[in-house]
């Protein structure tokens, strides 16, 4: 075999990252959502053709994660033989090796002297698909079929033609068309800058010597994350957290983990986790592994080759039928969104007891989902939107936690005030940070956010799905516990906020769709808080006082939480 | 849908061992079946 220096490798490495970038980059800028164009709620990765992924970015976890099961399974089923020069396949089947519905890729195959050499992909959260909900998630959902329009592989564009019968099927089941068909071509618009971007490398470098670069770098990222896992002590670590309730019923769904590190393996098993709810928070199995990988990708070297190579030493063990592998017709819209995280910081809590020096606290883990629609006023058209908030981070033996950031899975950004109001017929009248909602700690946790909503049209349909509002993010090695979220509603002529279940007679205060508003009328959310680190006297007095002069933690907060007198 | 044995994944080809007959996606997964979920079951009988 050809010798590959190490310099080569690594500018072969960069350039597979940055062409990722460059998809990203075109991504934001072309498409209609302000979930994409704001958000970033989307993932862009490269593959080989055997369907190892060789090139991500930093995109959103658990689709980069998950993304080489969803690419893996289409490459099985249609088979290599059956995909041409300028085809693009879609795929969102949450029995496919996808995430859950919402996530759709879009694949294309990249062509090199005659044959496949490997492909593209673009994996995003399409913000309308149908269902039973207006934005498409159902937190009262008992069934896939009310999730929204199922599609396995299919091919949207063959040989470089619209495959018009299919589009015909997909936008006729979308509440927003015109803006399925703006984010969609984005989609396919970032694959084609990929495809010339892959076609320049392997005119400059041959397709075998690239094909060995990136087999390479595939063997350095595993035996890099052996050699990391070789430092974590042998043993088994048990965590476990729940799921607040599934929006069906009001009870607890536990998620339980028995993490072995075995020299330079880790197996997390979970097998010991409730069996699936009957509400939408359980998690497809590639949501599990992409949860498992990104609570050991947190604990080991940034450094670390993002690739295929370095998921192969952790083994991920799951019961079908459980919260943590949902079996088919379950729902699992929220189990992305909500169960990844929770999954995410067991892990990180079972390999504190190993590694303390290196874990975090437990973080709000809730993406806050928050999905409205209606007419709007001004136009007449109907749109919908899939809004999120950022919630407290957990606080680590060496930072306090980030604040109102997107739970660790999503990685994505809040949409502007402006945006949000510039587009959709609400007044924002608060957005902060929550005083005191960050656990107390040597290092705190992060602030969770506070944001109120005044309709302004005559009706707007909201729908939601939260958690952490009956439970807390759990604080590590003394430290104390964040603040709880929540979302309220008052309204028009009333004086006080109630929950949802006071006001609207919904079973879960956090997950419920279909709730009618009114001009006027105002929408809370809270997003919780994460845990801190530490015994909170161990603070130092100048943190102190920076918080209160931040208003991150109030008078009362700082005698209550760190006994000290301001 | 065809689930693995060990790891609970559905297969898309599937990697067959025989009255037991269990069914697993690669030999990978069987070799973790056998050298980590077979005894960890032991054990916990």
């Amino acid at each position: 075999m050809e010798t590959i220096d190490t310099v080569t490798l690594s500018v072969i490495n960069n350039a597979l990252i940055n062409i990722c970038r460059e998809m990203g980059t075109a991504m934001m800028r072309t498409s209609y959502s302000p979930i994409f164009n704001e958000g970033l709620d989307f993932s862009c990765v490269i593959f080989n053709r055997r369907g190892d992924m060789i090139g991500q970015a930093e995109f959103c976890p658990t689709m980069l994660g998950s993304a080489q099961y969803a690419v893996n399974w289409t490459i099985e089923e249609l088979g290599l033989e059956s995909f041409e020069p300028g085809d693009v396949v879609v795929h969102n089947d949450p029995y496919r090796g996808q995430c859950h519905m919402p996530e759709h890729m879009v694949l294309k195959p990249v062509f090199f002297e005659g044959q496949i050499w490997g492909f593209v992909a673009n994996i995003a959260h399409v913000g309308e698909i149908g269902g039973m909900a207006p934005g498409s998630f159902a937190a009262d959902a008992t069934e896939v079929y009310q999730e929204g329009l199922r599609l396995p592989p299919v091919k949207v564009i063959s040989r470089g033609e619209y495959v018009k019968d299919v589009w015909k099927i997909i936008l006729s089941n979308h509440r927003t068309p015109k803006t399925s068909w703006g984010d969609l071509h984005a989609m396919i618009g970032s694959l084609s800058i990929a495809e010339t971007r892959l076609l320049g490398m392997l005119e400059r470098y041959g397709g075998l010597f690239l094909t060995a670069a990136s087999d390479r770098l595939l063997d350095y990222s595993e035996r890099w994350m052996r050699e990391e896992i070789r430092e974590i002590p042998n043993g088994e670590y048990h965590a476990s957290d729940c799921m607040e309730d599934d929006g069906v019923t009001d009870q607890p769904v536990w998620i339980r983990l028995k993490l072995v590190v075995r020299d330079d393996e880790v197996i997390a098993d979970w097998t010991q986790s409730d069996p699936q709810a009957r509400g939408p928070v359980n998690a497809t199995f590639v949501v599990t592994a992409a949860a498992s990988y990104s609570g050991l990708l947190h604990l080991t070297s940034n450094d670390i080759p993002r690739n295929s190579g370095c998921y192969r030493p952790i083994r991920v063990v799951t019961k079908p039928g459980s919260v943590v592998n949902v079996r088919h017709p379950g729902p699992s819209v929220g189990g992305n969104t909500e169960t990844h995280p929770h999954i995410q910081n067991v892990v990180v809590a079972a390999l504190s007891q190993a590694i303390p020096e290196r874990a975090a606290a437990a973080e709000g883990a809730s993406g806050c989902n928050f999905l409205f629609a209606g007419v709007h006023p001004d136009t007449g058209e109907y749109y919908t939107n899939y809004h999120i908030d950022g919630s407290g981070w957990g606080a680590t033996g060496f930072h306090d936690g980030n604040s109102a950031m997107c739970p660790e899975n999503g990685n994505c950004r809040n949409t502007p005030v402006e945006v949000l109001e510039n587009k959709f017929p609400w007044r924002t009248l608060e957005y902060r940070l929550r005083s005191d909602s960050g656990g107390p700690g040597r290092f705190r946790g992060g602030l969770g956010s506070s944001r109120i909503l005044r309709v302004l049209a005559p009706e707007i349909t909201v729908s939601a799905l939260m958690d952490r509002t009956k439970t807390h993010a759990w604080g590590l090695f003394g430290g104390g516990k964040g603040g709880r979220g929540g979302i309220f509603v008052k309204k028009k002529g009333d004086t006080q906020f109630r929950t949802f279940s006071e006001a609207f007679g919904t079973v879960s205060d956090s997950k419920f769709t279909r709730v009618l508003l009114n001009e006027g009328d105002e929408v809370m959310i809270h997003s919780p808080g994460g845990g801190g680190y530490g015994p909170p006297a161990e603070r130092s007095p100048e943190a102190i006082e920076r918080d209160l002069r931040q208003g991150w933690i109030s008078p009362d907060g700082a005698r209550e939480l760190y006994g000290y007198d301001p | 849908m065809i689930y693995c044995d060990l790891c609970g994944r559905i297969i898309p080809n599937f990697w067959v061992v025989e009255a037991e007959r269990l069914v697993f996606c690669d030999p990978d997964c069987e070799k973790l079946y056998n050298d980590y979920w077979v005894p960890s079951q032991d054990r916990e009988a």
